[in-house]
């Protein structure tokens, strides 16, 4: 326990972390205009490594304090730091103990007597003793005892603002009615008219099918025709000066990622952004301890501030994003993924193009693709995936102006509206998808821009299937939450918007759970009309085959199967045809004949998809983690 | 903008309407198109016998232009395809003027040709498939065009899916494809990134870096593959449909009945003069001649200042491509339905070619004006020289009023069929589907369609009311089944018991007496 004996910036920094005069300079001036404390900057700002820090206070022989978090409690004096919380966290002290005479805080920088002063002044009362701590374990005190209130409106903000749009409830009870009598319907008629009841659920069936697959065909074709087009030229980039470029903010939402987070550094640092302007959030879930030591134990300087999220289910993406919110101060935004690798001069050109389009645009979509498509069969037909999603498909949804589904990163707000909007859902597990439609369905809109971001690939088919089998289960809570008072969302969106709704949402998942059903039933049908059965497996020329043709087609006679078989062979030929197309826009022509397998990708799709639904039913809100740092391979400007 | 597209709307209404009219006048003057008739007759069979739409579909040539043109067939009492060129290439044209008007004053000068180029307006009130060979070969070149210009795999993309619908037409124009081949290969040249300068000094470059030749190569193969893929997959789409449903039979087949002139080519051929022949010989070089009149306007494209290397090089394709598909075969491939495809490369040279800059003396720059003025002249005499019926025929009676003894031989056995009432025909469909289309709903036939036919010409007094036989003077005679099996059954002594109903100096209209 250490009674506030002095110490100084030259022995702590210059002496033991081995800062220049000149950088503790530079820090102080920033510090200035940031209004950070001086060791936020030195570990924030790429100057100093929290292993340096730790090595420079075991130097001067410091005991570092440990925290019990689940004893912490909150002092008697607690508005204040709930009111004062940023000024708290900005200064990285803790007042562990207080009455109305003693005083005493844990704190990170024993040197920095003017942020000592500057909480002394808002308690109201001078500091008895303090103890020191790793900036890391006192921000997470901090947050964990006096981020609740942040964390509620994290969790049910858009639940309180607005009930209908929050996936916490799966089914509405008008839902399930609805759904119930549809089923029971369908079963009596099937009960009375069981061939018309069963060639009409086949021609539906086979008709959503190809509806869905035609419009994104349709989207495809409409979007490569801006293939070649720039948003914005070198010209409109080049007349962007770094003095009337905003504060950014990027929120980058990380669990158990140990594995990448050193990527992540280096792939920030590239970023054609002035350092000074950024204010980037490393969201850490409080009981991720691996992330957390992995960051405590960092040898090389950061440039991002950590904000530990206090513990609370559900455990998701969204909602860490939320909390992060609340901690943001950039006048624009954006989330990316641990692993991501940005165009260094995305941030500039999303700032150029806000500037340029009208203030309705409150989220510009970048594109996302893969930075080890060559890595397996799998990483290959992903990336098909995406290039056709991203360069092709969003484009087409943009010039038709109907609402986008946001992808999970590199979607950039300005950040007001982010707010308006209530953030995301923290219930809903492809939150950027539902927080798109929203923006739409309260008039803002939403644009692509033709810069990209590169991804890790998922390389490992389990690691697919689960990540897949989200991103399905969170399109159908989109598709429930949206489609509770369809009508009300007709009035909302528009035509155009209801219609792209049905089927780039709702067709998505649906196409998926068919696909198998359809496959399975046709693939009987001209299996038996091969005959093969009889041989292979009566080994004569008995007419089994034919007896089990002749029962199948009074269900379904010759004319629906040639539509299913035209239906289905359109639809998977036009599926990998827009795989086709997407290797053009990044010249990746190798990955063309791959295309051809695109058939078998489905079927991994709908194995999700059923994952998806089981899942919707059992544990809606069970946030499926995708591991990240299984690849072997490396972008080439990110070593 | 709401402005424009009202006149946009209004001016395809209009140039439509006008279309139509024509069509109306020309075949009140005694123009007919056998090839009308061959539709209206399959739409025919489709409605009033149990015969599956697919398996119509398999026997119409061109399948595609039956389908588009049904709707039409129930709209108005004009025959259905008459109707749907008006409207195609009311929209063509339509389309053409508006950019015509916004377009520079070369562009302004070919609105001339537009409205009086005689290949355009007989493709509009001709009844025939030659409107959508016009509109398919006009925007299959402009894609061409367009892509030479873009590179863009948009327009690659709407290539492959009207080739696609080609094949759906008729399967050999997938050969098209071979003339996109090497316009692709060559526009890649100009696609490499950082290297600049003429063609000769990219195609070095290229060659030269390892690097450069793989892409080059890889993007020239991914395009070609992407172009051809719809067509090849929609064939292979048709095959699996034809082999689950009817084994090794229906893919490989063609019926007697599944085109206009199926019996023979030489039936559409003008027979009148000695010029047919002098076209149609193995030596004669006469044939050119047709082809140069025709493909006057692409021709000419080639002498405009302001056309791309590329454009330039896209013609000289096309004419090779044409003048190797007549040398196969005059007999089928001299007519405007393979020549239009120089009409539309020089309408597509024309609006969408990229444009470079003038390289003419300004004393030579009227030359471009006159191109619109020479091609309808030269058009104007194919007409008046073409060897097809079809076509002679419509420079006829777009001149004179004239009557014909086809057309008169059909009007008056129509008129006795439906004197005598109702019944059962017995015909040669693959002739008189020109008759049969007419007839009122009480009568009914059996045609090469029909399983009863083999049966019928062996015993036609069980299965029909009446025959229809061509005579000795018909230009088909020797084809017609039920003529022939008549005169086997008179030689085998098994008479049929007939009276003549009708008869001139082309066909005989008989009654069976029972």
């Amino acid at each position: 326990m250490i009674a506030r004996k002095e110490y100084f910036r030259k022995s702590l920094f210059q002496e033991g972390a081995h800062l220049q005069q000149s950088e503790i300079e530079q820090i102080e001036k920033l510090g200035k205009s940031l209004n950070k404390s001086f060791l936020q900057i030195a570990l924030n700002y790429g100057y100093m490594s929290r292993r340096a820090w730790r090595k420079a206070l075991e130097k001067e022989k410091i005991p570092l304090y440990n925290f019990e978090y689940e004893k912490l409690v909150q002092i008697p004096k607690k508005e204040i730091i709930k009111t004062n919380l940023h000024a708290f966290l900005e200064s990285l002290i803790f007042p562990i103990n207080q009455t109305d005479d003693y005083l005493e805080v844990i704190l990170s920088d024993p040197s920095d007597s003017i942020n000592i002063n500057s909480i002394e002044e808002l308690l109201g009362q001078k500091v008895d003793k303090f103890q020191v701590a790793e900036d890391l374990d006192v921000l997470k005190a901090l947050h964990v005892t006096y981020g609740l209130d942040h964390l509620d409106k994290a969790v049910f903000g858009i639940y309180d603002q607005d009930r209908d749009s929050c996936a916490i409830e799966t089914f509405t009870r008008s839902q399930i009615v609805f759904i119930g009598g549809v089923l029971i319907l369908t079963l009596l008629l099937f009960f009375f008219f069981p061939i018309g009841v069963a060639i009409g659920l086949n021609l539906l069936l086979n008709a959503v099918l190809f509806f869905s697959i035609g419009f994104k065909f349709l989207l495809t074709l409409y979007g490569s025709k801006m293939e070649t087009g720039r948003k914005i030229n070198k010209s409109e980039l080049d007349a962007v000066t770094n003095e009337e470029l905003p504060f950014y903010t990027i929120l980058l939402p990380v669990f158990k990622e140990s594995e990448v987070i050193h990527k992540l550094v280096w792939n920030l640092k590239n970023l054609d952004y002035p350092l000074e302007k950024l204010d980037i959030k490393l969201l850490i879930e409080s009981d991720d301890t691996m992330t957390y030591n992995a960051i405590k134990d960092m040898n090389f300087p950061c440039i991002f501030e950590p904000v530990i999220i206090p513990y609370a289910q559900p455990q998701t993406k969204p909602k860490a994003c939320n909390y992060g919110l609340y901690f943001s101060k950039g006048k624009y935004l954006t989330i990316y993924d641990a692993e991501d690798i940005p165009d260094n001069n995305q941030l500039k050109l999303v700032y150029a193009l806000f500037k340029k389009i009208p203030e309705e645009y409150v989220v510009i979509q970048c594109a996302l693709n893969y930075f080890n498509k060559k890595e397996n069969l799998l990483t290959r037909l992903f990336t098909l995936e995406y290039s056709y999603w991203f360069d092709y498909m969003l484009p087409g949804l943009d010039n038709l102006d109907v609402p986008i589904p946001l992808g999970g990163t590199s979607n950039h707000f300005r950040f007001d509206k982010l707010m308006e909007l209530g953030g995301w859902d923290g219930f809903n597990v492809t939150e950027d998808a539902d927080l798109g439609l929203r923006a739409y369905a309260k008039s803002y809109k939403v644009t692509v821009l033709d810069s990209t971001t590169y991804e890790e690939a998922n390389n490992d088919f389990f690691n697919w299937i689960r990540q897949r089998s989200r991103w399905i289960k969170g399109y159908m809570q989109t598709y429930l939450v949206h489609m509770r008072a369809p009508i009300k969302l007709y009035n909302k969106i528009g035509l155009k918007g209801f219609l792209g709704f049905q089927f780039f949402i709702g067709g998505t998942f649906f196409t998926f759970l068919v696909y198998p059903i359809l496959l399975s039933f046709l693939f009987t049908v001209v299996f038996l009309k091969t005959e093969l059965i009889d041989y292979l497996i009566f080994w004569n020329d008995l007419t089994v085959s034919q007896d089990l043709l002749n029962g199948i087609k009074i269900f379904f006679p010759d004319w629906l199967l040639i539509i299913s078989i035209f239906n289905f062979s359109i639809g998977n030929l036009m599926m990998i045809y827009v795989n086709m197309i997407a290797v053009f826009r990044r010249k990746s022509y190798s990955l063309i004949l791959f295309a051809l397998l695109n058939p078998l990708y489905w079927l991994m799709h709908s194995i999700s998809a059923y994952k998806g639904l089981i899942q919707l039913i059992t544990k809606p809100f069970y946030w499926e983690k995708t591991n990240h740092g299984l690849t072997k391979s490396v972008k080439n400007s990110s070593v | 903008m709401k402005k424009d597209k009202l006149s946009y709307i209004l001016g395809f209404l209009l140039i439509s309407s006008a279309y139509l009219l024509l069509s109306y006048w020309i075949q009140l003057r005694g123009f007919y198109n056998l090839e009308s008739y061959f539709f209206e007759y399959k739409t025919q069979v489709i409605t009033r016998f149990d015969s599956e739409f697919l398996r119509t579909f398999y026997f119409t040539q061109p399948g595609f232009l039956f389908i588009i043109s049904l709707p039409f067939t129930y709209l108005w009492k004009i025959q259905g395809i008459y109707i749907l060129n008006a409207f195609l290439i009311g929209g063509l044209t339509n389309h053409l003027f508006f950019k015509s008007i916004k377009g520079n004053p070369i562009h302004k000068s070919f609105l001339v040709y537009l409205f009086f180029s005689p290949v355009i307006v007989y493709s509009a009130t001709s009844g025939g498939s030659l409107a959508i060979y016009l509109i398919f070969y006009f925007l299959y070149f402009s894609l061409i065009m367009k892509y030479a210009n873009s590179l863009s795999v948009f327009h690659l993309t709407l290539l492959s899916l009207l080739v696609g619908m080609h094949v759906l037409m008729n399967g050999p124009f997938v050969k098209l494809i071979l003339i996109a081949i090497p316009i692709f290969f060559f526009s890649g040249f100009y696609k490499a990134k950082g290297i600049s300068g003429n063609f000769f000094n990219r195609a070095s470059a290229i060659f030269r870096n390892a690097s450069q030749r793989r892409k080059f190569f890889s993007e020239f193969f991914a395009s070609v593959l992407i172009l051809t893929f719809i067509p090849c997959v929609g064939y292979l789409i048709f095959l699996i449909i034809n082999k689950v449903f009817a084994g090794d039979y229906h893919f490989s087949e063609r019926s007697l009945g599944d085109s206009w002139q199926s019996y023979s080519s030489l039936l559409h051929l003008t027979s009148e003069t000695p010029y047919i022949w002098e076209v149609l010989s193995g030596s004669s070089i006469f044939y050119l001649i047709s082809i140069i009149l025709i493909g006057s306007v692409a021709v000419l494209q080639l002498f405009k200042y302001d056309n791309s290397v590329s454009t330039r090089i896209a013609i000289g394709i096309i004419l090779l491509f044409v003048l190797s598909e007549v040398l196969t075969s005059k007999i089928t491939n001299l007519n405007l339905t393979l020549l239009s495809m120089l009409t539309g490369t020089g309408l597509a040279s024309l609006y969408f070619s990229e444009s470079t800059k003038s390289s003419l003396k300004s004393s030579a720059k009227f030359i471009p004006f006159l191109i619109p003025f020479l091609a309808i002249f030269f058009e104007y005499n194919y007409f008046e020289n073409s060897i097809v019926k079809a076509e002679r025929l419509y420079f006829d009676v777009s001149h004179n009023a004239a009557k014909n003894r086809i057309a008169e031989s059909l009007n008056q056995s129509i008129a006795v069929f439906n004197h005598n009432g109702g019944g059962h025909v017995l015909a040669d469909d693959a002739i008189f589907y020109p008759e049969l289309s007419q007839l009122s709903s009480e009568f009914t036939w059996n045609g090469h369609f029909s399983p009863q036919f083999i049966s019928a010409l062996q015993q036609p007094e069980l299965y029909a009311d009446y025959l229809i036989v061509t005579k000795e003077a018909h230009p088909l005679h020797l084809y017609d089944f039920v003529a022939t099996a008549l005169k086997r059954l008179e030689s085998f002594n098994a008479k049929v018991d007939y009276q003549v109903l009708y008869e001139d100096e082309l066909i005989q209209i008989l009654s069976i007496k029972k």
